[in-house]
């Protein structure tokens, strides 16, 4: 499903982060470790084509797409449905409902039917916040907030599941209804990349995904070395 | 979603998008009011000279003889003889020639002495009444009978002069006896009477001993009695001929600039409206980057996001465009209320100016999103969602 090798990223004429080669295949998932400034949400920005991925700087191949080849707007069009990304601000737009805001990449896509939106109110279902939805964010706790925005990132099915820092900030109930639904995500056929430096994080896989799910490990040095599997 | 992201976005900020819809109505509505009304007061003094070709009055300045005869606006020079009226109306180049005598008023409104032709020269028709068949009878025009609240069978006197603080001439009361119609022309504003209730009323004013009138309006059979009738005019000892359309072309060229600053003002209104809508878009822009970051980690293209941006300020102008045009009406309604009564405003008109001053702003709106446009599409949407 997803094959990355030898990728690299120039962020400055002689600053370069190393990504090293793994691979991801559906129902399996990663988690991304590494200190700050490690390039842990640089990766998730290449993966999902929000930063390009440059010229002789390794390749990677997505759903069958090689991504370096992707243009600007095809690499667009790679969210929401191959990739779903929860970004590291798990902030929800204020303008729209909860509801809504997890329709959001259906919506922009023009594909939020019926049943889309069946789907949205199950997951904010799955999520303990049903009874959110018809308000505001603003009226949301943190945990909450991190919940809706992982729904958003699922509602479109997407291939591949971008989380960084998902549990960032959350108390342990949040934590665990989101490693949770991730967690059931993989196990439905997803797979997963995993973002994070909560150290709570592998044992909440563990005791969630009852051994059905493997995360597997990938530790960012902070600086040039070539990262990989553990 | 597009729609309702802009209708989000605008309701999200009402004081804000209240005040930048003001902001821009003002602006279009000012603009507009001032080239359309100037339009309006043009067409109305060309109205009042409609079918005027000649003014014969005494001799003096050109200018005065019809500022005095077709607006009202001024004194005449002095009477002419009715005899010589009576001679130009014989000559074979003249189609009419209707003379008047006018110098009193009441409520501000002139007091024409003159013949049966005068009412139907101007359109007038009788909306209450009679013509007047007797001297001291009055015909009076629309606005007078509104101003004035003058009714049929009400009598009045005339003050000497065009206001009302002119001697009064107390011992010849008029006679209301009918009540026109209005017409958008200056008829609308005057009172009608035969020419011997004015010979009456300044009986003994005169050193004259003929009947006289003050002036003469002279409409020519064809082009060539406009060409030739003046200058026979002119030959003849104390008759002035005017040219109402010469006239009032040289006066307007000699106003030419006040036209031109007048535009160029209503130009920096238009482009004041414009930048304070630049302004209110880069305020919302900088308030919404994030949104705009996390639409585009969703999935939303650059192309959507300049609709969105370009669809907010369009509803913005669409919104002031409806506020001015309400402005604009309110404008032509208190200037044909209160400044120019009886003025014709044409409707169709400004809303020909409207659409055109909407579609100008339209398109200095869309030049206006440019800005905040190119910065809303280098957003970098990594940083945003990064950041904390």
């Amino acid at each position: 499903m997803l094959t990355v090798a030898d990728l690299l990223h120039r962020y400055a004429a002689n600053a370069a982060i190393s990504f090293g080669s793994f691979a991801l295949d559906a129902g399996q998932a990663i988690l991304l470790r590494g200190g700050s400034g490690a390039g842990k949400s640089t990766l998730l920005h290449l993966l999902c084509g929000v930063l390009p991925i440059q010229a002789q700087s390794g390749t990677v191949v997505l759903a069958g797409q090689s991504l370096q080849t992707l243009s600007r707007s095809e690499r667009d069009g790679l969210r929401p449905y191959t990739v779903g990304w929860m970004p590291q601000r798990q902030f929800l737009m204020t303008s729209l409902t909860v509801l809504e805001n997890v329709l959001l990449p259906a919506s922009l896509a023009d594909h939020a039917d019926e049943t889309t939106q069946q789907r949205a109110m199950a997951l904010l279902q799955s999520f303990a916040i049903a009874d959110l939805a018809h308000l505001r964010p603003q009226t949301l706790s943190v945990g909450q907030a991190a919940r809706a925005s992982l729904a958003r990132a699922l509602v479109t099915q997407p291939k591949l599941l971008l989380a960084d820092e998902p549990t960032a900030a959350l108390d342990a109930v949040s934590s665990r209804l989101v490693i949770e639904q991730i967690a059931r995500y993989v196990q439905g056929g997803g797979a997963a990349i995993i973002a994070s430096h909560d150290p709570a994080i592998h044992a909440l896989w563990d005791a969630v995904s009852d051994g059905n799910a493997t995360l597997a490990e990938i530790e960012l040095p902070t600086s040039g070395q070539s990262g990989g599997p553990k | 979603m597009t729609l309702k992201l802009i209708r989000r976005f605008l309701a999200d900020r009402p004081w804000q998008f209240a005040l930048a819809v003001m902001l821009c109505a003002l602006g279009m509505a000012s603009a507009i009011a001032i080239v359309w009304l100037q339009s309006v007061l043009e067409q109305h003094a060309r109205r009042q000279a409609e079918g005027i070709d000649i003014v014969v009055g005494a001799k003096g300045s050109a200018l005065q003889n019809v500022l005095a005869a077709v607006y009202y606006l001024d004194v005449p020079n002095g009477n002419i003889s009715l005899r010589e009226v009576d001679a130009l109306r014989a000559n074979p180049q003249v189609a009419k020639a209707i003379p008047i005598g006018i110098g009193d008023s009441v409520g501000g409104a002139r007091i024409v002495g003159t013949t049966d032709e005068f009412i139907p020269f101007y359109g007038g028709t009788l909306a209450s009444g009679t013509l007047a068949a007797a001297p001291m009878d009055a015909v009076i025009g629309a606005s007078v009978a509104r101003r004035t609240r003058l009714k049929l069978g009400d009598s009045f006197v005339g003050a000497h002069g065009l206001g009302d603080t002119g001697d009064a001439h107390d011992s010849y009361p008029y006679r209301v006896v009918g009540i026109l119609n209005p017409t958008g022309r200056v008829i609308d504003e005057t009172v009608v009477t035969p020419l011997e209730s004015v010979w009456l009323v300044h009986e003994g004013h005169s050193a004259s001993t003929e009947p006289e009138a003050t002036f003469a309006l002279i409409q020519a059979k064809g082009p060539i009695g406009v060409a030739t009738l003046p200058r026979l005019i002119n030959a003849r000892p104390g008759l002035q001929a005017a040219v109402p359309a010469l006239e009032s072309a040289r006066l307007l060229t000699s106003f030419d600039w006040v036209a031109l600053v007048v535009k160029v003002f209503a130009a920096i209104l238009v482009v004041a409206a414009m930048a304070s809508l630049l302004g209110a878009l880069l305020q919302a822009l900088a308030r919404r980057e994030p949104d705009l970051a996390l639409l585009r980690a969703m999935g939303a293209t650059r192309g959507r996001l300049a609709g969105l941006m370009l669809g907010e300020s369009l509803v913005l102008i669409a919104v002031a465009g409806g506020v001015a045009g309400g402005l604009v009406a309110l404008a032509a309604w208190s200037f044909q209320t209160f400044a120019l009564p009886g003025v014709v405003i044409d409707a169709g008109e400004g809303l020909l100016y409207l659409l055109a001053g909407l579609g100008i702003a339209a398109m200095l709106a869309a030049l206006a999103t440019i800005p905040p446009l190119r910065r809303c599409l280098s957003i970098d949407v990594a940083a945003q969602l990064s950041s904390r």
